[in-house]
């Protein structure tokens, strides 16, 4: 019982990450319908915006406030890099065929990863302790990790806000009406361009997020860390139905549960391989998704 | 006849000048340019041609690979006749891995094949990391080799023939027509009356197979293979190749192989350090070229195609 | 005559919207049906109900005597079914003559065995067939004075040659029915016209039964033997075109209620 507390503590936790990464692939496929593998870096550069944020604050002791400046670098870092690939590297490929923009967002993807070894160095960087970790208190014999409540806490919050952004904003209208018809919005007077840029502003924002919540809990950072974990978060967007926020969610919960159940009793070597086992089952079984809808194409 | 016939003759001179006159480095480097080439048109052919993006050459690269080296080394004695045999296996088991999972991803549209390629080649490497048969992640030793290098040119030149003509005889036949009238319309083709998924899963088991030939062929060059020789950055660079050639241009991607493979040799004394360039200048050459020239050198084109009329009737050449 | 296509009490329902609600009607064969309604009657829906893309919840749809209700768009063209679209969809960038070998080879090559030999060596029986369907194909084209544009890309006709090219293709699958969607939409008043005795010359060439939407009454009094009314979803009327014409319940629906 103990064990499989602890097992469900940490499920939810890498659950939330996958969450809000999820949520960027997701938003960014229900409005540009292409994968943007590209996500999975720009959540690597947040690390490193918190990173260097903290270096060169000298943010050297541990504490609340420490760790919001960290966590504000980070977004404000990767949503700066997420604007700028969007502007240099897909707008100009706005009317070409969707396999020339997976192209690009592939080798935008490579050049932050070996770029990133380039200018970071490749070897695996301590990322600074922002905040002291420390056993809250014990629910059954199972230690509260105080990163744990933080993390849970944290992307509860960013869940919320960009719940709010898109459900009750003018913003967050406009990005659901051009996910619906991008060729009608301009006639509603709303700049495609714009909205399509502020969705992965926003998407890489949590990407951010997500980043220094990894990193407070395992403090090593480097240029590929965004790989795998990318990897399990778009399986993650994919199982909850791409395109679909609800759906992101739920399935970063239920992937990252999952994932932690099966390293918890056994099996570990085969961690990086569960996520892709999962992604052909449901597009044997449920192509779309567990929210997703199957859109009608006009004949 | 007379065209095959020049042709022959051309490689067989080429094999001498290779064999006689230079060293086994630059030898090396163009078996493995025919490989390259081998990829990128295995790649090409269901990039290029059926218009489904494939992460995951590398995996079947590597079913193929450790098909053929397993099979010789245990089963074959160590024999370099049975090398073909081993080669043929590895392209079988990397088609049917290949069939397998074209099942479920043609089901719908968008993009999953890409997702899925990249699951399989991931999937793969980690099973091969945690068999200790072969290995494991120290990778499998002393893999039969071909006793000359003139036997192993000639194999490879082989290979990429059939390679070659294998697709190219289906790019200009129906099933190549098929294809492209499903990268038009899909909904349209379906009206004619043909059956969509199953064209692309046709598609994809094809290019798998060949995947699975330059694999098994691969481990016999180098006699040795290890997990990590079949990381992402190989299918990222036979992507490359087939993109610089022309997505839908075959001969495009054998010339592409050529620059792709001699160039970064030629380059390699200018390298600094233990950084390999190479994977920076490969993703700013994707990015650049999907914006400024996306369809490559040639396009969808073969080369022949930019000859003027004199010339191709000259080669014998007809539409 | 003997009924070609029957349709029983189709229906399907789009989230709340009852689309198309037990509608019935037939086609006997070397029919020209129209089948008519004002917007959003459910017409195109019925069509892709029919050609395979939807899935009818209920009823039944009989071609020749059998049920293809649950077959894929491709099936029901190799049961003898072949349509055309509201909004043209032709393979742009092949070439005119390669958009109607696309379609007949259909019927040539079923990626039989023989079918991947011939063509990965290029037998003579290869090179026979493709020299056939060629011929083939550019007859086709010369019926409908389309030959001399046949290396021309499709994208780069004209509308009108356009919507011609795509009613060859879909003649060139063989059909016994063919469905016309629209044929006439954005057509001026003499493309009409030709369109009219275009339909009427494919009729008597290649002996079919039509099943045509239209929204240009003047072509669908014109030229069909027989009209099906359609709004919101269902049938509301059945007979030959100038009976049609006067009835209450056609023109309320297409003019609105007579005040009293």
């Amino acid at each position: 019982m103990q064990e499989f507390l602890q097992h469900t503590l940490n499920g939810l936790s890498i659950g939330s990450i996958y969450a809000l990464l999820a949520l960027g692939y997701t938003m960014v496929y229900g409005i540009l319908g292409m994968i943007n593998f590209a996500h999975s870096e720009i959540y690597m550069m947040g690390a490193f915006g918190a990173f260097y944020t903290a270096r060169f604050l000298g943010l050297d002791t541990p504490s609340v406030l420490n760790f919001a400046i960290g966590l504000c670098g980070a977004v404000l870092f990767a949503a700066a890099v997420g604007f700028l690939v969007e502007k240099f590297a897909y707008k100009p490929l706005r009317n070409s065929p969707k396999m020339n923009v997976l192209i690009t967002a592939i080798g935008v993807s490579i050049l932050f990863q070996f770029g990133g070894q380039i200018i970071f160095g490749a070897d695996p960087k301590a990322f600074p302790t922002l905040i002291e970790d420390q056993n809250l208190f014990s629910l059954f014999d199972s230690p509260i990790h105080l990163t744990d409540l933080l993390i849970y806490f944290v992307s509860f919050a960013s869940l919320g806000i960009l719940s709010f952004i898109i459900f009750k904003t003018q913003t967050g209208r406009a990005m659901r009406a051009v996910s619906t018809r991008p060729d009608m919005t301009p006639l509603m007077g709303i700049n495609n361009n714009k909205i399509i840029s502020m969705t992965f502003v926003i998407g890489s924002a949590l990407a951010g997020v997500a980043a220094v919540l990894v990193s407070i809990k395992y403090p090593k950072i480097d240029p590929m860390m965004g790989v795998r974990i990318g990897m399990a978060s778009f399986v993650a967007a994919v199982f909850g139905g791409i395109g679909s926020l609800h759906g992101a969610v739920v399935g970063g919960f239920l992937l990252g549960l999952g994932e932690t159940y099966l390293i918890g009793y056994g099996a570990s070597t085969y961690k990086d391989a569960f996520s892709f086992v999962i992604l052909i089952i449901v597009l044997l079984y449920k192509p779309t998704g567990l929210f997703g809808t199957t859109r009608r194409e006009k004949i | 006849m007379k065209k095959y016939f020049i042709f022959l003759v051309l490689v067989v001179l080429l094999g001498v000048v290779l064999n006689s006159f230079l060293n086994s480095y630059i030898q090396a480097i163009f078996i493995s340019f025919m490989i390259n080439a081998v990829m990128a048109l295995s790649l090409n052919f269901i990039t290029g041609l059926a218009d489904q993006f494939s992460l995951g050459h590398a995996g079947l690269m590597a079913i193929g690979a450790y098909t053929s080296a397993v099979l010789n080394k245990e089963f074959f004695n160590d024999q370099w006749i049975m090398i073909p045999v081993g080669v043929l296996c590895g392209g079988f088991l990397a088609a049917v891995a290949g069939y397998l999972l074209s099942l479920p991803s043609f089901r719908l549209k968008g993009d999953y094949i890409a997702i899925v390629t990249l699951g399989l080649a991931e999937i793969v490497r980690i099973l091969l990391l945690n068999w200790k048969h072969v290995g494991g992640p120290r990778g499998y030793n002393a893999i039969t080799k071909f006793p000359d290098f003139f036997l192993s040119y000639g194999f490879a030149v082989l290979l990429l023939f059939i390679t070659f003509m294998t697709m190219y005889r289906l790019k200009i036949s129906w099933f190549g027509r098929n294809l492209w009238a499903i990268n038009e319309d899909d909904i349209a083709a379906e009206v004619m009356g043909l059956e969509i998924a199953k064209t692309k899963r046709y598609a994809f088991t094809i290019s798998s197979f060949f995947a699975g030939l330059g694999g098994g062929f691969y481990s016999h060059h180098l006699g040795y293979i290890s997990p990590g020789s079949f990381g992402f950055i190989i299918s990222v660079q036979i992507l490359i190749i087939a993109v610089l050639g022309g997505l839908g241009s075959l001969s495009g991607s054998i010339l592409a192989a050529a620059i792709l493979t001699f160039l970064p040799e030629l380059l390699r004394s200018v390298q600094t350090g233990s950084l390999d360039l190479r994977m920076i200048i490969y993703p700013i050459l994707l990015i650049l070229m999907m914006i400024l020239r996306p369809q490559g050198l040639f396009g969808r084109k073969e080369i022949y195609e930019f000859l003027s009329e004199k010339w191709k009737t000259k080669l014998g050449i007809q539409l | 005559m003997s009924t070609l296509l029957s349709v029983k009490n189709l229906s399907i329902q789009f989230g709340g919207l009852k689309a198309v609600d037990s509608v019935s009607f037939e086609i006997n064969k070397s029919e020209l049906l129209g089948l008519i309604g004002p917007n959003g009657a459910g017409k195109t829906t019925v069509f892709n109900m029919i050609s395979g893309f939807y899935c009818a919840d209920h009823g039944d749809i009989i071609f020749d005597s059998e049920n293809i209700n649950k077959l894929t768009a491709a099936q029901v063209n190799h049961k003898g079914l072949a349509r055309t679209f509201q909004n043209i969809r032709l393979f742009r960038s092949l070439s005119v003559v390669e958009n109607v070998l696309m379609a007949l080879q259909q019927r040539r090559h079923k990626g039989t065995f023989s079918d991947w030999f011939n063509s990965l060596f290029n037998t003579k029986a290869h090179q026979l067939t493709k020299k056939n369907l060629d011929l083939e194909a550019r007859e086709l084209l010369k019926i409908f004075s389309l030959d001399h544009h046949s290396l021309e890309l499709a994208g780069s006709l004209s509308y009108g040659s356009q919507r011609k090219l795509e009613i060859v293709r879909a003649l060139a699958t063989k059909p016994k029915l063919l469905i016309l969607d629209e044929p006439a939409a954005g057509m001026n008043h003499q493309e009409t016209e030709e369109l009219n005795k275009l339909i009427r010359f494919i009729k008597e060439k290649f002996n079919l039964t039509i099943l045509l939407i239209e929204h240009d009454m003047k072509l669908v009094m014109n030229i069909c033997d027989r009209i099906v009314v359609l709004n919101r979803g269902k049938k509301i009327a059945d007979g030959l075109p100038k009976d049609v014409k006067c009835l209450p319940e056609v023109i309320e629906a297409y003019l609105g209620k007579k005040p009293v």
